[in-house]
């Protein structure tokens, strides 16, 4: 199906009153939460997915991109009128978002970070459009050896690419794929590391474990610091552009769109590293590097369309090749399974309709977030004075609930709770969880794969490197592997995410 | 700082802690891992806890080695309040949830969780308990139609 065709049948699915209805609900709720102090995009998602289960698969999946970019919006609002970056892609906003508020320009910087959303959004969801059925076809050719190559790139990529100690991402990720092996081995029947637990036949449930590591964790280390929230609300004022701020801004967020979409492709990059590369570039190309910090419009623009087209292309390698790039594509991943849908590239054929219903449905959103955040801003402001001692013991119903009902299993609620500490127990430590779930999701289809590619080179491991594209994909998960060693490269990673 | 304390602050440091975790996560995966190896070519159930658990032991000697070679950032402290209250709210709504439904477990949660924050006076939790208890069972028991126990009579 070409990409006019195929956006055709997408809108069709998208706009279908269920589903229209369900995308609406889905950025609602995404923005409202995303809005609230203390809760990233990944503890909203996992939060709301429990209510997805009961839908059908493609409105499940619209609701919860939804949800997603969402919460993504409203985290950009934080950032702005509070200086609180709702999650690491919206960091850089804070730096001239929140400075242009001080001035009595938060309108001015609320109404370009929509805007420049939504142009990334619109430019996005071509390039899905164009990308994926493309990729798809590559994907189609790849046999057992090539997909475990890959998803060896994939997990290696995610975790240079990604801010933070390197050899621990791969020990988290170890753990991840460890954590993964818990349940029944589908080849032999025989049951792992279930400890006579009947409960673990089916392995440790993907929910529980994320709601804690993500959800409950979080909670908790809120609950340290008591004085957290002392940030004064700044006032919104006119919601527009004078038309020289447009002229500022529009070139930046058609650099900033160009740049996210090609970033966030790559695993592990996606919207932050989008957002920080774009914020970079406007500064370096800027005639007057000096204005950045203190109120440049464009220094609003760039990111934050950088990281909503980010947002949105990190959907291409989870589409096409089944690959999870980043935390919240596992909770995707988490959430098609339960539904009975194994993402990669069989989806565009099986399910055309999930495919384009998901593409088209992102432009709808993306337009709904435009239409309602702008006008609702005020109530959003509002939400940010709610007290965090009110808050948490919601988050903490919602999530036992939630737990608790994909199963009715008491078991589900206790691992939640476990993960909680073992969450906890990681930020202390600074290990980061993502590449643990990434692990953890990918971890059987991994032992799939090499059990397959071993079984047919009657287990010589030359076969990683025989079949070209298999050892591409390997030479460059080695080549990123040994660029993290050279001291040049470290030192760029390293200036890239502090500035 | 003394030479001991110097040697101590090193050996407590969060990569030094984290790298032994991971090895003795990864040691006693591999020795509780059984079950039958097979060949590469056939594999039995352990061959995969095998490579995993080797690989996690590997990287947790990598990461202890770094932070004794680099000093990191030494462990904050624990707040073992906020830890007890937060986890012992979801083993009570555990219990509760069978046994007394959906509006008792919530309540009971609700109360047990504030003692982790400031939330204040017995009323104001009650009336937090009650409003989030009858919010879950609109939401989740009459708008999404989930079968749970919802009141201690129900079954």
């Amino acid at each position: 199906m070409d990409i006019l065709s195929g956006l055709g049948v997408g809108l069709g699915v998208a706009l279908q009153p269920i589903n229209v209805g369900f995308c609406f609900i889905g950025t609602l709720l995404g923005t409202l939460i995303g809005v609230l102090p203390g809760v990233g995009p990944v503890a909203t998602i996992a939060l709301l997915l429990p209510i997805t289960f009961g839908l059908p698969a493609t409105s499940a999946i619209i609701m919860l991109a939804g949800i997603f970019y969402g919460a993504q919006y409203g985290g950009s609002t934080t950032a702005i009128l509070i200086k609180l970056p709702g999650e690491t892609s919206s960091v850089v906003t804070v730096l001239d978002g929140y400075a242009m508020a001080q001035q009595g320009r938060a309108g001015a910087a609320l109404a370009t970070a929509a805007l420049g959303s939504f142009f990334a959004g619109t430019v996005a969801t071509l390039f899905v459009g164009a990308a994926g059925p493309l990729l798809t076809r590559v994907a189609l050719s790849f046999s057992s050896a090539e997909y475990f190559s890959l998803m060896v790139l994939g997990l290696i990529a995610s975790v240079v690419l990604a801010h933070g100690s390197v050899a621990k991402a791969i020990a988290m990720i170890f753990l991840g794929l460890g954590l993964g092996l818990v349940g029944t081995d589908v080849n032999s029947g025989e049951l792992r590391f279930a400890f006579d637990i009947q409960e673990l036949s089916d392995g440790i449930g993907f929910v529980p474990v994320v709601l804690g590591l993500f959800g409950v964790a979080e909670v908790i280390r809120n609950l340290e610091t008591p004085d957290w929230r002392t940030n004064r609300i700044l006032p919104v004022t006119r919601l527009w552009l004078t038309g020289k701020e447009f002229r500022q801004a529009a070139p930046a967020a058609l650099r900033g769109t160009l740049l996210g979409s090609f970033l966030g492709v790559l695993p592990g990059g996606g919207a932050s590293l989008a957002s920080f590369a774009a914020y970079g570039l406007e500064k370096k190309i800027a005639r007057d590097p000096s204005r950045f910090g203190k109120g440049a419009i464009e220094g609003v623009a760039a990111p934050e369309s950088a990281n909503n087209a980010a947002a949105q292309t990190s959907f291409i390698p989870l589409l096409t090749l089944g690959l999870p790039t980043n935390a919240v594509m596992a909770l995707m991943v988490g959430a098609l399974i339960i539904q009975g849908i194994q993402p990669g590239p069989l989806m565009m054929e099986r399910q055309p309709d999930l495919f384009w219903g998901l593409v088209a449905s992102m432009w709808i959103g993306n337009l709904m977030l435009l239409v309602i955040n702008l006008p609702l801003v005020g109530i959003w402001v509002r939400l940010l004075k709610v007290p965090y001692d009110l808050l948490y013991p919601a988050i903490l119903v919602f999530s036992a609930i939630g737990v608790y009902s994909l199963n009715n299993s008491t078991f589900d609620v206790y691992v939640a709770a476990v993960f909680g500490l073992v969450g906890y127990v990681f930020m202390k430590l600074d290990c980061e969880p993502v590449p643990l779930i990434l692990g953890f999701v990918l971890g059987p289809l991994m032992e799939e794969h090499l059990r397959r590619a071993l079984l047919l080179s009657r287990g010589d491991p030359m076969v990683f490197v025989n079949r070209p594209i298999s050892l591409g994909l390997i030479a460059v998960a080695g080549l990123l592997l040994l660029a993290i060693v050279l001291p040049a490269f470290r030192k760029r990673r390293v200036v890239m995410f502090q500035e | 700082m003394t030479a001991a304390a110097a040697i101590r602050a090193r050996l407590t440091s969060r990569d030094v802690l984290a790298g032994l975790g991971f090895l003795a996560l990864g040691l006693i995966g591999l020795w509780l891992n059984d079950y039958k190896l097979g060949r590469a070519a056939r594999m039995g159930p352990g061959y995969m806890p095998m490579l995993v658990f080797s690989g996690l032991a590997a990287m947790g000697v990598l990461v202890a080695l770094k932070g004794l070679v680099r000093p990191g950032e030494a462990v904050e402290r624990f707040q073992w309040g906020a830890i007890f209250w937060v986890l012992i709210s979801g083993v009570v709504f555990a219990l509760a949830i069978e046994r007394l439904g959906l509006v008792v477990a919530t309540i009971v949660l609700v109360a047990v969780a504030s003692r982790g924050g400031h939330l204040g006076q017995p009323l104001r939790v009650l009336a937090l308990a009650v409003g989030l208890a009858l919010f879950s069972v609109g939401v989740f028991v009459w708008g999404l139609g989930v079968t749970m126990k919802v009141w201690p009579w129900t079954f």
